[in-house]
């Protein structure tokens, strides 16, 4: 189904000229063709079933030994401990709901801006934040001492006549996240409408068709279809776009406003933020690389959108290195001497190796995203995205466990060590990532097909001839669409 | 012995049996059978007949629909007549007496509607005053062990000598009036009995009766941790062996030498009281510890000079002390220096022997009972001169009783073949005799051999007979504390487990009249032939208040001390071995004691093990490079491989070795497996220090379950932080300094910070309670009674040694130990080393101890972090915790400062890591990391076990947060009393378990709103100071600082003890 064997260097800048978003000669039929085509497939390719297998084995057999074993247990499986209270489950939330960051940041902030190259990637990337935050909004579920009262945190009213507290940024968190759930996935949702609609005409059985044709809510693609789609598309990229800001600043609260030396600080909001849109973009491209590779998407997912990506890496990687160094002054800056110990022991102490994992992967390794060659070779910075991601997990890791392992009093420290139950449920997570991420890929639309037609060429009425753009063939007039987009004619 | 039953070897009437149905069908498995379990019909061994089937299964049906539609009935007979004074559910406090090394210390024990939950001090005890130690804490748990021996049981002879049968305590008597009427008749030859030592008045009657009865009965006394070196020492000084009485609060200058008097010592809670009252510089003034020690002790802990040296250089250091002050005061003394004595400095000598002729009269000398008795001698001569006899120091009379032999004397006599019968009153010398004697081969050999015991332990495994002892709490009987006074011991619950106390059993087997342990103590104490009653009065006050009035030994003067010098200190190649009972286990007594086991070391915070502890330089020459690497220590031709532990301010060239571990399957569930033990290594002729030990590192390492230091979180620049934070979290001042008219604003500004200021308008404190903590760190000495009382206070349970190692231990107090080097020479010695290699420690390494509880801050940074609001603030300022509403998301432990939050991170009665709970055999994992599935499991309280709990404490289930509640219980309890009586809640009337333990008064509890408290006192005075007060969270408990008194010369600054 590889219809290109070969990247079309689409990365150029030339003044006066605009590079093409879409290669390969795609006009918006074969646009669609190409993005329906995994889905039409018979069979999804031989490496679709590898990973899947595995990502199931890993939800299935992994995570539910964990769970079992933490539900049945305590929490006393890990390898939490005194002074140190929170584990693996804490870092695993973070990290995830920050991976959730860039698909929001993607989808609704990029459009507001008007980056057109955002539409062959947002739909993936609006996935990944729904199937992050799933995995996030699992650990603060599943990290608390009685699991089966953790719906004490939400506010219903009860017998009791109990309010949760709402000084603690714990129950921000709560709304923050459940908040940003709901959003991410009505936007994913919305967004994904007219493609469903696509999917449902193109079905070939009738299991499908009611299936699809259920979730594209009876979509014709009439003008008042598009113009409501459009405006709650925008209404929701608004909402949206300040929850990309909130979330994670929410989650920062989470340390910042405890007294630990190392979380008490006020830089965490737009550090957090920074590093969750940095984390996002690694793992966009985790996803990406392979997957235009394994789908045949690379003339819609070109080089030029990996390169942005990497761009968005690269400066963010430079906010998280600032950020990193900022700690560092900071902490000398204020005279806390707790404060000022945290950082030095972080970098020379016991859990030195995590933190100077974290900067070579956070900040060094980025680094290379300076060479056009790192940019443009989806291999090369698929490595670069695989170290943040490690990074990422271990920036998490070191704040979460350095400050509290080594706090006010020496005689409560304590060196924190995970169990194989804390990796079990980490890699369980994954497992619940990647099972939901490949189902995405085989059953939905993958391209927000509808999108990127609009940034097309042939979609605009004063396109101007176009060095790249092929001879193409007579647009595919759909007559319910009489006053839909302004029809081009070559 | 006519109606012991036996298991049959091989049936008769068949001299092979094809199926083990057969082999059950003999009559004489019947007759075996029906005497192990009395309760099974016989119809059960057949098997069952087409009637007995049907009759079976219907009543079996019918029991299963009854109980399925009614509840489980139960006959409860309330009391016709409501016993006087009784109210059901309120506690009532009994007074008794625990004896440890035959020597007592009163209690109150608190009773429960019948079930005693509590040990405190008994206040009108002279040698407890209301306080007490962790040991008498831990006693309670004692109690409720499921491991307690439950029935007598008998060792099969013959063939079967491996096998022990149940017996009733009926059989035992049936075979005690077999047995002992013959060997009455034969006057007592070939009978023995070996006692743990005892003052107990009833004992000592007991024993005159027995002796009555079987006139050539022999009785030996042994006790492993014995203080006989104490008595020889008197006995060569004065002529006759005294017991001598240390009064510290009379004395100015202490020197100890080798003497652990505030932990180790029969007397340890009066002195540690009368030694902190001296430490408070009420007046201005206070009292001077000069301690010379090989390991560091809680008392070097304390000591404002300390000096390590070898155990066996200790005595020779003595003998230079004594020329030295003889010198200063002109008399004339036989040299006994020896070359060991230059351990120590010349310096130092003249500077103690200075301070101690300028306090001639306030001042003492004390010895170790460790040390060799000619150490004492040379100590009664430096006391005799220093005027200190009748001072500082007093003495008793020891009464001696003839024909008492010891255990070397047993072993002498019963390998002659003069020992047919031995009875084993209590103690557990096949664990804890000296390893030459070979007790446990000789004790084979005894033909009947009888062991009255609270465990059937090491020693009753080899006995024919094994007899469950009452536990003290189940007792009546009596006993005499250090300085005489007699106390009675009156039991608080019937014998759990059918026990009998040591002069119940003599009475048995003299066959005498009175065989209940009540009116034995009643005879002996002169009740039952009492004609005027006065008698009886006397027993129900002294049944009350828990002492006999005026019954302490008279204080007699003892002749000039005259110095017969023998000194036999030796010095070979090779390191010392110093063995001592262990802080937690003592001899091994307490090895099941799962709170003991689990309560950190004061000095080491070693858990649920013992280590062989040894000088950092030592561990360098050795190439130990972390505690917890394994030793080979060989002696003697013995050997034991035990773990190193690593302690600053150990002698070199020397290592203690602690007993009371290493004990196996017979100690019971919670000690099997834990430690190693070291008796294997002690002898007869050294069993306190031995010469000439080789040690070699075996490259292998076993993680210790500390509850501080752990190795893996250690790195430079935490050891510096450390270093750097310790003198402001423990502030200390020298008396020098704190004489300062400036002291207080020096002291108030160890910590710069910006004015502390409120973002919100805070809530008035200034009406109603305002509850506060005052923990004086100069007179704490870190011995952890606060500990175990608030564990059994306040139903904490026990984790485990792979939980302690994961740091997720319970307490909810603990007490921080850090070691500090010297920040700045007080005239004392630094780190410098002897001619001999023996590393003087002087105030160059210093030690503090620091309690830390919830400091209950008025603005609580757990509080607001919360997100079910489960810990909130009460109008009285208590931050308390509401385990219904707790959730666990462990925020507010994150969050406190202090970390004083606990979290159940499973269900933790018994938890998956206690060793209850693991399976038979199983020992305890090596590194905390290897958990795998199936390794979670939980054995839960058994119904004993459970009568411990205090009921007015919740008991926590798992994932809940946990933490101090400044004993809630029992502010509310004073309360509702005041309330009832309508007045105020006066002032020390709500006393915390921890600051109602504390043996030196250390801790004060009360209500900061009564100007007049004595907590409001202290929160005012100079030396207060909140740690972490930068926080701004206010907290409610304050340290006072720990002052010292080193040593100044005259010449230098003013030094604080008077000298008039």
């Amino acid at each position: 189904m590889a219809s290109v064997v070969r990247d079309i260097d689409n990365t150029w800048e030339r003044p006066g000229e605009r590079a093409p978003l879409i290669t390969g000669g795609l006009d918006l039929t074969s646009v669609t063709d190409v993005a329906c085509a995994p889905w039409e497939a018979p069979k999804p390719p031989r490496a679709w079933y590898i990973a899947f297998g595995c990502s199931i084995f890993l939800l299935v057999v992994v995570f539910h030994i964990a769970l079992g074993m933490l539900i049945v247990n305590g929490v006393g499986v890990w390898g939490v401990n005194n002074p140190t209270g929170w584990g693996f489950a804490i870092i695993n939330f973070v990290f995830w709901v920050g991976i959730g960051h860039a698909g929001t940041l993607i989808s609704a902030i990029l459009f507001l801006f008007r980056q057109k190259w955002r539409t062959s990637i947002n739909r993936f990337a609006e996935a990944m934040t729904i199937f992050a935050v799933m995995c996030a909004g699992i650990f603060p579920g599943i990290h608390v001492g009685r699991i089966w009262v953790t719906y004490w945190m939400a506010p219903l009213p009860n017998q009791m006549a109990m309010w949760p507290q709402f000084r603690s940024p714990l129950l921000w968190d709560v709304f923050a996240v459940s908040t940003y759930a709901i959003v991410s996935l009505l936007f994913w949702y919305v967004g994904m409408i007219p493609d469903l609609a696509t999917f449902r005409d193109r079905a070939t059985s009738k299991i499908k068709r009611v299936l699809y044709g259920l979730f594209a809510l009876g979509w014709t693609g009439s003008s008042r279809h598009w113009h409501r789609f459009e405006r709650s598309y925008l209404i929701l990229a608004a909402l949206a776009t300040p929850l990309v800001l909130s979330v994670h600043s929410i989650v920062s609260f989470d340390f910042a406003i405890s007294q630990l030396p190392g979380w008490h600080t006020t830089i965490f909001p737009p550090y957090f933020v920074a590093g969750a849109i940095f984390g996002g973009f690694a793992m966009v491209l985790t996803l990406v690389i392979p997957a235009r590779q394994l789908f045949g998407l690379r003339n819609i997912i070109t080089l030029r959108h990996i390169e942005n990506c990497c761009k968005i890496l690269l400066l963010t990687a430079l906010f998280v290195g600032y950020a990193y160094g900022m700690e560092f002054f900071i902490a000398w800056y204020s005279g806390s001497p707790y404060e000022g110990f945290i950082f030095k022991t972080r970098a020379l102490g016991p859990y030195a190796w995590a933190y100077w994992t974290m900067i070579g992967c956070n900040v060094l390794a980025p680094q290379l995203l300076w060479f056009k060659k790192w940019r443009t070779t989806p291999w090369l910075t698929f490595l670069v995205a695989m170290a943040v991601n490690v990074g990422m997990w271990f920036e998490r890791f070191v704040i979460t466990i350095t400050s509290l392992s080594q706090d006010f009093l020496p005689a409560s420290w304590h060196y924190y060590c995970p169990t194989l139950i804390d990796i079990l449920t980490l890699l369980g997570s994954f497992g619940l990532f990647f099972t939901l991420f490949l189902l995405f890929c085989r059953y939905l639309p993958m391209v927000a097909m509808a999108e990127v037609k609009t940034v097309m060429p042939i979609a605009d009425p004063h396109a101007h001839p176009h060095a790249h753009v092929p001879p193409t063939r007579a647009f595919d007039y759909n007559p319910d669409e009489f006053d839909g987009p302004p029809n081009v004619k070559q | 012995m006519s109606d012991r039953t036996e298991r049959p070897s091989s049936p008769r009437p068949h001299a092979y049996w094809r199926s083990l149905d057969e082999l059950a069908d003999t009559p004489r498995f019947r007759q075996w059978l029906a005497a192990e379990f009395p309760h099974i019909p016989p119809e059960f061994v057949d098997g069952p007949t087409r009637r007995t089937f049907l009759k079976l299964m219907g009543s079996s049906l019918g029991l299963l629909g009854l109980t399925a539609c009614r509840w489980p009935r139960e006959t409860i007979v309330p009391a016709t007549k409501q016993p006087a004074n009784r109210v059901p559910g309120e506690t009532v406090q009994f007074a008794t007496a625990l004896e440890l090394g035959g020597v007592a210390t009163g209690v109150l024990v608190t009773s429960y509607d019948g079930r005693p939950i509590k040990i405190e001090g008994n206040d009108k005890h002279p040698l407890s005053r209301g306080r007490s130690n962790h040991w008498m804490q831990a006693t309670i748990l004692d109690l409720y062990d499921p491991d307690r021996s439950q029935r007598p049981r008998e060792r099969g002879l013959g063939s079967h000598s491996g096998d022990r049968y149940h017996r009733t305590w009926a059989e035992f008597e049936a075979f005690a009036q077999g047995h002992f009427s013959g060997l009455k008749a034969a006057g007592g030859a070939g009978l023995a009995v070996l006692c743990e030592p005892s003052d107990s008045p009833s004992l000592t009657d007991m024993r005159e009766r027995f002796r009555g009865a079987f006139p050539q009965a022999r009785w030996y006394e042994y006790e492993p941790i014995a203080r006989e070196n104490e008595l020889a020492g008197a006995r060569a000084a004065f002529g006759r062996a005294y017991r001598t009485h240390l009064h510290l609060d009379k004395a100015d200058v202490v020197v100890s030498l080798d003497s652990d008097f505030l932990m180790l010592h029969s007397a340890a809670v009066k002195y540690a009281g009368d030694f902190a009252d001296r430490r408070r510089a009420r007046d201005g003034k206070m009292n001077r510890l000069y301690v010379l020690e090989s390991s560091l002790t809680v008392t070097g802990s304390v000591a404002d000079q300390r000096y390590a040296a070898r155990a066996s250089d200790i005595g020779a250091i003595a003998g230079r002390l004594l020329e030295a002050v003889a010198a200063r005061l002109g008399t004339s003394t036989t040299p006994v220096a020896d070359e060991n004595g230059a351990a120590l400095p010349e310096t130092t000598i003249a500077a103690c022997a200075d301070d101690l002729v300028r306090h001639a009269g306030r001042a003492c000398v004390v010895v170790g009972p460790r040390q060799p008795h000619w150490v004492h001698t040379i100590a009664h001569r430096i006391n005799h001169l220093l005027g200190a006899h009748g001072h500082t120091i007093t003495f008793t009379g020891v009464a001696e009783f003839p024909n008492i032999g010891t255990l070397t004397d047993l072993v002498r006599d019963a390998g002659a073949g003069q020992v047919q019968t031995l009875v084993i009153l209590g103690g557990n010398p096949v664990y804890d005799a000296p390893a030459d004697l070979r007790f446990a081969a000789l004790l084979e050999q005894v033909p009947t051999s009888i062991h009255l015991s609270l465990y059937d332990d090491e020693t009753s495994r080899v006995c024919t007979w094994h007899l469950p002892r009452a536990h003290a709490l189940e007792s009546w009987g009596d006993a005499r504390a250090w300085d005489g006074t007699r106390s009675l011991v009156q039991p608080l619950i019937e014998p759990l487990y059918e026990g009998r106390t040591p002069c119940e059993l003599l009475a048995v087997l003299c066959a005498d009249e009175i065989r209940n342990g009540y009116e034995i103590t009643r005879r002996t104490f002169g009740v039952l032939h009492d004609d005027d009653g006065s008698r009886e009065q006397l027993w129900q006050e002294a049944l009350r208040a828990g002492v006999v009035p005026d019954s302490a030994f008279p204080e007699e003067v003892v002749p000039e001390c005259t110095l017969r010098m023998e000194v036999t200190g030796e010095r070979g190649p090779g390191y010392e071995l110093v063995f001592g009972p262990d802080y937690s286990t003592y001899d091994g007594r307490w090895a099941n004691n799962a709170w003991l086991q689990e309560w950190p070391d004061p000095l080491t915070k070693l858990t649920w093990d013992n280590a062989a502890l040894m000088a950092p330089a030592d561990a360098d020459r050795l190439g130990i490079r972390q505690s917890g690497d394994l030793i080979r220590i060989s002696h003697g031709g013995r050997t034991l491989e035990i773990p190193a532990f690593i302690l600053p301010g150990h002698a070199e060239g020397s290592v203690t070795l602690p007993l009371g571990y290493g004990r196996g399957p017979a100690a019971g569930v919670v000690a099997d497996g834990v430690g190693c033990n070291a008796q294997v290594l002690r002898t007869s002729d050294a069993p306190w220090i031995a010469t000439g030990a080789q040690v070699a590192a075996l490259g292998q390492h076993r993680a210790p379950a500390t509850t501080q230091d752990h190795h893996a979180i250690r790195s430079k620049v935490g050891d510096r932080e450390m270093q750097a934070r310790v003198p402001v979290l423990v502030r200390e001042a020298t008396l020098t300094e704190y004489q300062d008219p400036h002291f207080a604003e020096h002291f108030r500004h160890l910590v710069h910070h910006p004015p502390l200021e409120s973002l919100w308008q805070e809530r008035a404190q200034d009406s109603g309670h305002r509850w506060g903590m005052a923990i004086d760190l100069s007179a704490c000495s870190g011995c952890g009674a606060c500990v175990l009382a608030c564990q059994a206070e306040n139903n904490i349970p026990v984790v485990g040694k792979d939980e302690v190692a994961m740091g997720r231990e319970m307490h909810w107090i603990r007490v921080d130990r850090y070691f500090a080097e010297a920040s700045g020479d007080h005239g004392g010695e630094q780190a410098s080393a002897g001619a001999t290699g023996s590393r003087v420690i002087g105030p160059g390494l210093r030690v503090v101890h620091q309690p830390v509880t919830c400091m209950h801050c008025e603005l609580a940074p757990c509080e607001q972090v919360c997100p079910v609001a489960a810990t909130v603030h009460d109008t009285e300022g208590l931050n308390t915790m509401v385990y219904n509403r707790c959730i666990g998301t462990r925020y507010c432990a994150n969050n406190c400062p202090y970390k004083v939050r606990r979290f159940n991170w499973f269900y933790n009665h018994h938890g998956p890591y206690h060793p209850r709970s693991l399976k038979a055999g199983e020992t305890v994992r090596k590194d905390g990391v290897n958990r795998l599935p199936g390794e979670y499991r939980k054995q839960p309280l058994t119904e004993i076990e459970k009568l411990l709990n205090n009921p007015e404490v919740t008991v926590r289930s798992r994932g809940v947060m946990e933490k101090c509640t400044f004993c809630v219980q029992r502010i509310n309890k004073v309360k509702i009393k005041a309330k009832n009586e309508r007045r105020p809640v006066r002032d020390g009337e709500v006393v915390p378990a921890c600051a109602q333990a504390c043996p030196a008064g250390a801790i004060v509890f009360g209500d900061l709103n009564d100007p007049n408290s004595a907590v409001r006192k202290l929160h005012t005075q100079d030396r207060a100071y909140a740690v972490l007060a930068e926080l701004n969270i206010k907290p409610r408990t304050i340290y006072l600082a720990r002052l010292r008194n080193p040593y100044e010369p005259p010449d230098g600054p003013a030094h604080g003890v008077s000298s008039t």
